[in-house]
């Protein structure tokens, strides 16, 4: 018996759906690039909430620090975007965006020379009721970054403030100004409800 | 196309005091890991630990932050620490995500949430300093601190 088959056996035992949590597409990068973009999510009508799981870096910038993942959707850089974050590094702090072109959901980590060479930060992002065209859209993350310089665990919620239901979302590096290095990888899933 | 994932690989449930649980011999066909703990300490209060590949090495770095007791980072310590405080009073819930578990050109990060009945809640980032696939995972009270009969474990593959 497969190992797929012995897990929605197992889920239909335990009284959950087998068919609750899908798996969409998975970009993962064969060369640098400034962003990555899911588009045509009108298409999975199916499903009431989006799920977005991605291990990334950032090739060099000059610096050696992490540097943000931001994120917009629908193609819209207009000043609709609200992030607060909570970085549990150092005994916790906070941030708070207001009023951006982007959402700052995740840090990652930054080559430099041969440092943090294996070395990627991991996001979980949930984007809520993202086909529903009478609300603001919310969503939540939870990001740990650790490499050589720096040693994050975030947590971040954050707001567009448009009632479009989402058809497309990209995610760049430190908003275009820097890149994601090659075997950044990152998979969408729908979750029905 | 649309693939149903988020598979319950295996459950453990100790059904005596034990000091450790292993999850082992599973497949390779999922991009990230998933373990959901239930548990309880049978004396003691102490952290939940991780170890990867049965490595006892020191190459494990992390950093934790628990309310209210403040957060703790390591690095190249010899396991991953989650300090949600393991008691003999009550539950302690763990979500823990180990991602690109696979893969042999990343490090691998481990992320986990948590948050016990009695005091606090609190959150981990870690990363073992390998680049080897994952065939392991060995969970595992600090401090001599013992895992209580009840105790679930259950791991779950993400595809991607």
């Amino acid at each position: 018996m497969s190992f797929m088959l012995l897990g929605i056996l197992n889920a239909q035992a335990s009284g959950g759906s087998p068919l609750s949590y899908d798996h969409l597409e998975t970009v993962r990068l064969t060369s640098s690039s400034s962003g990555i973009t899911f588009s045509g999510l009108n298409s999975y009508s199916d499903y009431k909430h989006l799920q977005i799981r991605y291990v990334n870096k950032a090739n060099s910038n000059g610096g050696s620090g992490n540097i943000a993942t931001t994120m917009r959707f629908n193609n819209d850089s207009s000043s609709s975007y609200t992030t607060h974050f909570l970085r549990g590094s150092a005994g916790g702090s906070g941030d708070f965006y207001l009023n951006q072109s982007n959402i700052v959901i995740s840090q990652m980590p930054v080559t430099f020379g041969s440092q943090n060479d294996n070395m990627f930060a991991a996001t979980v992002v949930n984007i809520l009721d993202f086909q529903n065209s009478n609300k603001n859209t919310t969503v939540e993350s939870f990001c740990v970054s650790e490499s050589y310089t720096d040693d994050d665990v975030i947590l971040t919620s954050g707001l567009f403030e448009k009632t479009t239901a989402i058809d497309s979302i990209n995610f760049k590096a430190d908003n275009g100004s820097g890149s994601f290095s090659t075997d950044s990888r990152f998979s969408i899933y729908g979750i029905r409800g | 196309m649309a693939t149903p994932t988020y598979d319950l690989l295996s459950t453990i449930t100790t059904t005596s005091v034990v000091s450790s649980v292993t999850f082992t011999s599973f497949p390779t066909s999922y991009k990230d890991l998933v373990v959901v703990v239930n548990a309880k300490a049978n004396q003691n209060d102490s952290f939940l630990g991780l170890r990867l590949n049965n490595d006892t090495g020191n190459n494990y770095n992390f950093v934790d932050f628990y309310y209210p007791s403040g957060y703790t980072q390591k690095s190249n310590h010899n396991k991953i620490q989650m300090h949600g405080r393991l008691i003999d009073t009550s539950w302690t819930a763990f979500s823990i995500n180990i991602m690109d578990y696979r893969e042999y050109y990343t490090h691998t990060p481990i992320m986990a949430r948590y948050g016990d009945g009695d005091s606090g809640t609190g959150m981990t980032a870690g990363r073992w300093a390998n680049a080897g696939r994952v065939t392991t995972i060995n969970l595992f009270g600090g401090q001599g601190l013992q895992l209580a009969v009840g105790s679930t474990f259950k791991l779950y593959g993400i595809a991607g």
